[in-house]
């Protein structure tokens, strides 16, 4: 019936390959990195660079997550306040005597629980938006912190706690091996399995794929789960950081953290997106904010950039499918 | 000479595809004009044409004897020329008169402020709902129409708009026999108003009851053009896939064996009520019935996507609880949904993707993917269907009839036993209703058992070895093939009892 053969099968070309926006945060990484090095001299060096890497690594690893989840199509803005209730939780046990091994055990627990609770009330109450579902954990979560400590700090941790956000191994800091590790694993996780092949057809199409036997609530709940447990990770690695914990730590970490994934390419609508882009938008993000940093550039002002260069994200897809729109 | 609309010689070609070629078409004044032909034929193309969305290579378009330009959609409503899609392109949450006065309400005398005169816009609407001896009102919400009323307010949305040629694109596509009478009563009301009417279609059984004119396209040709009294229905096959076609329904005796699925006492809150039926190895078991006779319902029930359910469903004679599409899938029950783009297809993944996304544990080792055996098993159940595509194309750009074959696709690989087919051609060319025939054919040899839902009756009393008509949410008669007419079938299916 049919003689001629379509085939719209796109052959591998280095044009569309270098054209993807991954590409586009690379040059931005490598424009960014100039830029700090004629700002400033000591920018470029080992040292300073590697230890950069230590002030912005820990929200990192709940952009990990986030990803998943901006990919399904919702999003989480309570994981700042998990990060802030696992931590005053450790602190507070710790300081009640609990062994500081067991408390960092029970601040991961307290997180995963947390986001477990996110994503049973997102899916059994599927009248509710995961904004409005998350919004509300966000208020009672924080104001289970501040029940807890009261607008206290807490602290006193023992010295080897320090390690976490301080400590190196060989050159390397801990924190940056433990993201690199946690990084290969999600990247396996939503490229590689089918796990992740099914959060992708969900993003796109929950409805066909629920029809395809896909168990989208249990997808769903998995990744809102992980999410909670990543927050606990970084409530870790801060709580070290800092040395002691408040119940107001971490606030606004849920912005940046979707800032970062948002610039990292992912489109909020949901189904697009590689893990790779959100976490190159990590480090472009803290090392633009560090070299600006060195030469005492207010933040007010580096928030500006910031905010151009994810408008800039947002536009450029839609730029391109514009194009290819019109017939 | 002499016709109201003339377009001459067009001709149009995307890339290398010549899609049009030097094509005449000539319409009148109250006059139905069906054009027929199978997908990629040109018929889209040429009305596109015509609406003002794409600009042909060559040609003319001549109206009432003087040649027009349409560059654009805009100027082809200018010129009078409004196009009725096969997708409702309504807004769901306004009533009638706001949908059919969207972006040109007309407005009060007052200066200012410039105020909405919606009582002119309702009583308008009224107007034509009455010409049309349509039962609705102006201030109905769209969304709680049903298709064949939503796709009537688009007809007097173009009568508003002085329209003096509306094209119809496969109008009658989700519609029930029922709908389609009223759909061609509406229809000829229209034209009586002197309105030239185009009328897309692929079923050549309707294009005898309302069209005065036919002409068919082939592979961007007229192969035809005459007065629908003077071609009978094979002619018009014939002159649609230049071949000559035995048999439409190339249905296989295949002996039944065990029972497979067997349904007792089923109820989904009032929406289906009471229905027991069996299907066994080997059987195709048509159901068919009027809109909201819960066809759709049953099938989603038994899926596992509407629930709870009262009854009991058993499958190879255990009982098992549909209680969601996984555990259904894994009892090997499936249902291939006629809704392609929302409950079918991940429109923008690729076929193979599509195809493996039910038993994503066949194509992978501890939970990681393989692609190269996806692409493999994907290859061969294009090759297999007929698809004639690419694994790695993309869904949204096949026709409709390649996608309905991925989507049967993706349950053949999910080895389903049972398939609970949904209108499983509908809106699809010839040969690719003959060519998911013969794979139901493949199926049911196979030891597979299909339960088929479909309105076109023809192909239930084709295909099916029995057939159920529902009505009301339950199931009125069961036919055995040889006893089923058509009359027998609408009877039931419009509320007939057993006398």
């Amino acid at each position: 019936m049919e003689q001629r053969i379509v085939t719209n099968r796109r052959p591998f070309s280095w044009k569309s390959f270098l054209l993807q926006w991954e590409w586009m945060l690379v040059l931005i990484f490598i424009g960014i990195n100039i830029m700090n090095m004629s700002l400033s001299e000591y920018y470029w060096s080992f040292d300073s660079l590697r230890d950069a890497t230590m002030t912005f690594l820990d929200k990192a690893f709940i952009v990990l997550p986030m990803v998943l989840i901006i990919i399904l199509g919702d999003i989480d803005i309570s994981v700042a306040s998990i990060v802030a209730l696992a931590s005053v939780i450790m602190a507070d046990l710790y300081t009640m005597g609990v062994p500081m091994p067991l408390a960092m055990l029970i601040c991961l627990a307290v997180g995963t629980l947390c986001g477990f609770v996110n994503g049973l009330l997102i899916v059994k109450f599927k009248e509710l938006s995961a904004v409005i579902v998350t919004l509300s954990t966000m208020i009672i979560y924080r104001g289970i912190a501040y029940i807890i400590l009261e607008d206290q700090a807490a602290g006193k941790f023992p010295d080897w706690f320090s390690f976490l956000g301080w400590g190196y191994v060989g050159p390397v800091p801990f924190i940056l091996i433990v993201f690199a590790v946690f990084a290969a694993a999600f990247i396996l996780l939503l490229h590689k399995t089918t796990f992740g092949r099914r959060v992708y057809a969900m993003g796109n199409n929950i409805t066909a794929s629920r029809f395809s036997g896909v168990q989208v609530d249990k997808i769903k709940l998995i990744v809102f789960t992980l999410a909670g447990f990543m927050a606990a990770v970084t409530a870790l690695f801060l709580t070290s950081r800092m040395g002691s914990t408040r119940p107001n730590v971490a606030t606004g970490y849920e912005l940046d953290v979707i800032a970062m994934v948002v610039l990292g390419g992912i489109s909020t609508a949901g189904g697009k997106g590689k893990m790779i882009g959100a976490i190159l938008a990590v480090f472009l993000i803290g090392f633009l904010r560090y070299g600006l940093g060195l030469v005492n550039v207010p933040a007010q002002m580096l928030l500006i950039i910031l905010g151009l260069l994810l408008i800039v994200a947002v536009m450029i897809p839609k730029i391109k499918l514009g194009k290819q729109g019109r017939i | 000479m002499g016709h109201f609309l003339e377009m001459r010689k067009i001709s149009k070609r995307f890339n290398d595809n010549m899609v049009l070629s030097e094509v005449d078409f000539a319409a009148d004044k109250a006059q139905v004009h069906a054009i027929i032909g199978e997908n990629g034929a040109g018929k889209s193309t040429l009305m596109k044409i015509l609406s003002g969305l794409f600009l042909p290579d060559s040609g003319e378009i001549w109206m009432d004897g003087e040649p027009i330009s349409i560059q654009n959609p805009k100027q082809a409503q200018e010129h009078g020329i409004a196009m009725i899609y096969q997708e409702i392109r309504l807004f769901p949450d306004l009533n009638i008169a706001e949908n059919v006065f969207m972006r040109r309400e007309p407005l009060r005398t007052m200066r200012w402020p410039r105020l909405i005169d919606w009582d002119q816009a309702y009583r308008e609407t009224e107007k034509l709902l009455q010409y049309l001896g349509l039962p609705l009102h102006a201030r109905a919400i769209v969304k709680t129409l049903t298709i064949a009323q939503q796709k009537f307010v688009e007809m007097i949305k173009a009568l508003s708009h002085d329209a003096k040629i509306i094209i119809m694109d496969e109008p009658t596509a989700a519609l029930t026999e029922q709908e389609i009478e009223l759909l061609f009563k509406v229809i000829k009301d229209v034209k009586k108003l002197g309105v030239s009417i185009i009328y897309i279609s692929h079923r050549i059984e309707e294009i005898q009851q309302i069209a005065d004119k036919v002409t068919v396209l082939r592979d961007g040709e007229v192969t035809q053009s005459a007065l629908s009294s003077e071609l009978d229905m094979t002619a018009l096959i014939q002159a649609m896939v230049g071949r000559q076609l035995e048999d439409r329904y190339p249905k296989l005796k295949v002996k039944h064996g065990k029972e497979a699925l067997r349904v007792e006492k089923l109820g989904f809150n009032g929406r289906i009520r009471n229905i027991s039926l069996e299907v066994k190895k080997g059987e195709i078991l048509g159901i068919t019935g009027l809109s909201g006779s819960g066809r759709r319902t049953l099938a989603k029930v038994l899926f596992g996507i509407h629930g709870p359910y009262e009854g009991e469903i058993h499958m190879n004679g255990k009982a098992f609880k549909a209680m969601s599409p996984h555990i259904a899938k894994s009892h090997g029950l499936c249902y291939v949904t006629g809704i392609t783009s929302e409950e079918g297809l991940i429109m923008n993944a690729s076929i193979s993707e599509n195809i493996v996304l039910p038993n994503l544990d066949r194509v992978s080792h501890a939970g990681f993917l393989s692609t190269g055996r996806e692409s493999e098993y994907a290859r061969d159940l294009i090759d297999r269907l007929e698809i004639s595509a690419d694994e790695k194309e993309i869904v949204q750009s096949l026709s409709g009839g390649k996608q309905k074959k991925v989507i049967l696709a993706k349950w053949l690989f999910a080895s389903a036993k049972v398939l609970i087919m949904e209108e499983p051609t509908a809106g699809i060319d010839i040969a690719s209703k003959l060519d998911i025939y013969n794979i139901m054919n493949e199926l049911v040899l196979s030891g597979a058992s299909i339960i088929m839902i479909s309105s076109d009756l023809p192909e239930i009393m084709g295909m099916s070895d029995r057939i159920a008509v529902m009505y009301n949410g339950q199931i009125r008669k069961t036919f055995l093939k040889e006893e089923a007419t058509q009359a027998g079938i609408l009877y039931f299916a419009s509320g007939g009892k057993d006398t």
